[in-house]
């Protein structure tokens, strides 16, 4: 286990690497410049002087390896550099939006679950009934909406229309579950289709092995069949593909606190990459990497806790008798 | 008084019926075994008597166990019957498992189930019983998952599982058809004891007529879903009556017997193997083990020489076929073909598993002829081909348009030796080419064999751990125990074999006498 570990934080560390890599190379070629951010409608009155000036203060003229180790060795002694846009520390900047975007995500993620759970199981043990295969058209319909799309129009009938639920912002806090509903709801629907399916899928395979007929055969009631058989064996992939998911949920919002003005994490990717402002950036896609890569990790372990086979793919073989 | 009784159960599906007013009861105490050939339905009796028939099957017709009727059990009832009243033990031994559930917790949560037993009691329990199945370290295997048992062991414990919750009736379907020879004596002795000391009574679902001699006090022979013969075994062995017990009983010779004749001139080396070696690496990064799976292995095989491989599982035989097919190089020692080093494509492997490879998209014409494809022969030419070639092997030329999925295992069995023939084969392989076949099929194949040699001069080598089949196929027999060829000689020689393994190989044939069956 202990081996098991070394191995993977050493291909997490080099994963960030590249990764980090990767992005400082890319965000420069984003059109625009750091400058026109910092100063807005004052650029014009800036003389090129000026600017190169300013590109030099940000230790932008230099080369980029140059600029990227040097960027590096700063954010191995904890110094992530200020926000172009405020002069605030940049990790300063994040820290703000972390427990709302946090809430947000585990909300959302919890909904989804419980959704992909619920159908899933339901509708596998009761295959190809009429009611798995309006499960299934609701999902696929679910999987073919785009996020955005699903914003708007839920912001339409509940917020606009009925007037019930605000279409923005999260008022006096991250808990206040009436602002929380919308954008929740709307990142967990937009994933739970394949959810669904998925989970659905994986109950199914689980529930056909042929060690359920021999616990019938013994007598075991089908209640615990299900409970202590079914969900377990089908357990170890979804916790694989759940840490995958908080991924993607997290790439979602990005679009979707945009959309309602959650004050998190993917807004200010989106704010920062508009703004150029590097520093931020920066540190909001090295901070996604690592969280991805440590939730992967730890769903992966979980995983090899649950099914015994999964703790020997890692060792070739391991001990047979 | 009969604790199961079977009156006119017809078991339906969409087409055909699988059983058929299948009508005969077992006195409690007995020792019954159904035999018949794969398909006869014998499975599907076992299922009907737990009351679990597949579903979109329709049943007409009554079992009766005790006289209550099996199928009509309130949900409550059938739970205690199920485990409690009727035990049952599977063929497959992997899929019987969940394999996220160490044996210990098997046994734990069938004491929960039926006796309430839980904690320190059930632990205990599920140990003597383990233990009482022959099993050497019995906490070890408690805490081990299915998957790090061998097959033999799994089928130990599943037989402990069903005694473990002392049913007064048990079945056994195909309990030992895929076990080496010396473990299925070792689950057939377990069965007896459970016999012994309990009472109880056995129902032993089987295709094998040796297992049939070994176990039986009365024989059910099953054929197309009908009963065709009962009567008690020692009547039944004497005098076969029904046309199915006659055509298993001399299938049952056909494997069984010795041949005399046939003895083709061995005086031209086919192939010579000389001190071949092999080892490999495994375990893990700090811990490398290296394991010798071929040893300083020896053997030479004649043109149109049947030269059979025993050992059990684990003992080298799939090494050395991979080497002499070329598929990995050896570390040291030779292989001489025909007198020169390098060896060419006459040499084919025909595998354990036919179906498997297979693609499953190509057609049997297709499959079979896919080597003269690389040799740029005509379609038409290779169609035709594919018909002459399947009907050398007992298939109908009509085949050729079939898919591996629509053949049944004997039937893709021939497929595999006919795509061996089609690139001129010198010498075949096979591996285990009985492994999943009944009885009566392996009783074809080894007829088509011995045509084969005989008509086209092919040799074969034969690796299986059923030395049964080697002695009824074989010119020349060598046994391989890890990685060393330890013995070797004609089936009668080897018969009289000094060598302390191959005489336990020997002993371990089910159903041995001397003459097995009169006709």
């Amino acid at each position: 286990m202990a081996l098991f570990l070394v191995k993977r934080a050493a291909e997490s560390a080099f994963v960030l690497i590249l990764g980090s890599l990767l992005v400082f190379t890319f965000i420069r070629l984003i059109p625009g410049d750091p400058a026109a951010a910092m100063y807005g409608d004052q650029l014009q009155k800036l003389t090129e002087a000026d600017r190169l000036r300013i590109s030099e203060n940000l230790g932008l003229d230099e080369p980029l390896p140059v600029q990227y180790v040097h960027w590096a060795s700063q954010v191995l002694q904890g110094n992530w550099g200020a926000s172009y846009l405020t002069g605030e520390p940049a990790d300063e900047v994040i820290v703000r939006t972390l427990l709302p975007t946090a809430v947000l995500l585990i909300v959302s993620q919890v909904l989804m679950i419980g959704l992909a759970l619920l159908f899933g199981l339901t509708s596998a043990l009761r295959r190809d009934s009429l009611y798995d295969r309006t499960v299934l058209a609701v999902s696929v319909l679910l999987m073919a909406i785009p996020p955005f799309w699903l914003a708007l129009m839920m912001m339409l009938f509940f917020s606009i229309r009925l007037g019930v639920l605000p279409s923005s912002g999260m008022g006096a806090g991250p808990f206040s579950i009436r602002h929380l509903i919308l954008p929740a709801l709307v990142i967990a629907l937009s994933h739970a289709g394949y959810y669904i399916r998925l989970f659905r899928n994986h109950f199914a395979a689980s529930s056909s092995g042929g060690h359920l007929l021999a616990l019938r055969a013994r007598g075991v009631p089908y209640r615990r069949i299900v409970l202590s058989h079914i969900l377990p064996n089908a357990a170890a992939p979804l916790i694989v593909y759940t840490g995958a998911s908080l991924a993607v949920s997290l790439a979602g919002s990005v679009v979707v606190e945009t959309i309602f003005s959650w004050p998190g994490l993917g807004r200010l990717a989106l704010k920062s990459a508009l703004a150029h402002d590097y520093p931020v950036l920066l540190a909001i896609v090295l901070l996604s990497m690592a969280f991805v890569i440590l939730v992967n990790l730890l769903a992966g372990l979980l995983a090899a806790w649950i099914d015994p086979r999964l703790r020997e793919a890692d060792t070739e073989g391991g001990a047979r008798w | 008084m009969a604790i199961l009784e079977f009156d006119h159960l017809t078991v339906a599906g969409e087409r055909e019926e699988i059983l058929s007013g299948l009508t005969f009861s077992l006195p409690e105490g007995e020792t019954a075994v159904m035999i018949g050939q794969s398909g006869s339905g014998k499975s599907m009796t076992a299922r009907a008597a737990l009351g679990m028939l597949p579903d979109g099957l329709r049943a007409s017709g009554a079992v009766r166990f005790r006289g209550e009727s099996v199928f009509h059990m309130p949900d409550k009832r059938r739970r205690t019957y199920l485990g409690r009243g009727a035990g049952i033990v599977f063929q497959d031994s992997s899929g019987t498992f969940d394999p996220i559930r160490s044996i210990g917790q098997h046994f734990r949560e069938l004491f929960s189930v039926h006796f309430g037993l839980t904690g320190k009691d059930a632990d205990m329990r599920a140990l003597q019983w383990i233990s009482r199945a022959g099993i050497p370290d019995p906490a070890r295997a408690a805490a081990a998952y299915p998957h790090e048992l061998s097959g033999g062991m799994r089928q130990r414990i599943q037989i402990a599982l069903a005694a473990s919750l002392e049913p007064e009736l048990l079945i056994a379907d195909e309990p030992t058809t895929a076990l080496d020879l010396n473990i299925q004596t070792a689950v057939l002795e377990l069965l007896k004891d459970w016999k012994k000391e309990t009472g109880g009574t056995l129902l032993l679902i089987t295709h094998d007529l040796g297992v049939a001699r070994e176990m039986a006090d009365r024989v059910l022979v099953m054929d197309s879903g009908k009963l065709a013969e009962e009567r008690a075994a020692h009547e039944l062995f004497a005098a076969p009556r029904s046309r199915a017990a006659r055509q298993l009983a001399e299938d049952w010779r056909t494997v069984g017997e010795i041949p005399t004749a046939g003895k083709t001139d061995t005086s031209l080396p086919l192939l010579n193997v000389s001190g071949l070696s092999r080892s490999y690496r495994t375990g893990r990064l700090f811990k490398k083990k290296e394991v010798r799976a071929l040893d300083e292995a020896s053997l030479s095989i004649g043109s149109g020489e049947i030269v059979g491989l025993i050992g059990e599982s684990g003992g080298g035989k799939s090494t050395l076929a991979r080497l002499l097919a070329g598929i990995e190089p050896a570390q040291t020692g030779t292989i001489t073909w025909k007198g020169n080093g390098n060896w060419p494509e006459a040499v084919q492997w025909v595998h354990q598993d036919p179906a498997s490879s297979f693609n499953p998209d190509w057609t049997a014409g297709r499959l079979v002829t896919e080597g003269l494809e690389y040799r740029g022969v005509k379609r038409t030419e290779r169609e035709q081909v594919a018909r002459s070639l399947l009907a050398e092997v007992g298939l109908s030329p009509e085949t050729v348009l079939q898919y591996p999925v629509e053949l049944s295992g004997g039937m893709n069995q021939r497929l595999a030796l006919a795509r061996a023939l089609a690139v001129s084969a010198e010498l075949v392989i096979l591996d285990e080419p009985f492994a999943s076949l009944d009885m009566s099929a392996q009783a074809r194949m080894i007829r088509l064999i011995r045509s084969l040699r005989d008509r086209e001069g092919v040799a074969f080598l034969f690796i299986t751990h059923d030395i049964r089949t080697a002695f009824a196929l074989c010119d020349n027999i060598y046994v391989i125990r890890q990685g060393r060829i330890i013995d070797g000689g004609t089936p009668d020689e080897l018969a009289s074999s000094a060598h302390p393994y191959s005489r336990s190989l020997l002993a371990h044939v089910p159903g041995r006498g001397d003459s097995p069956i009169q006709l």
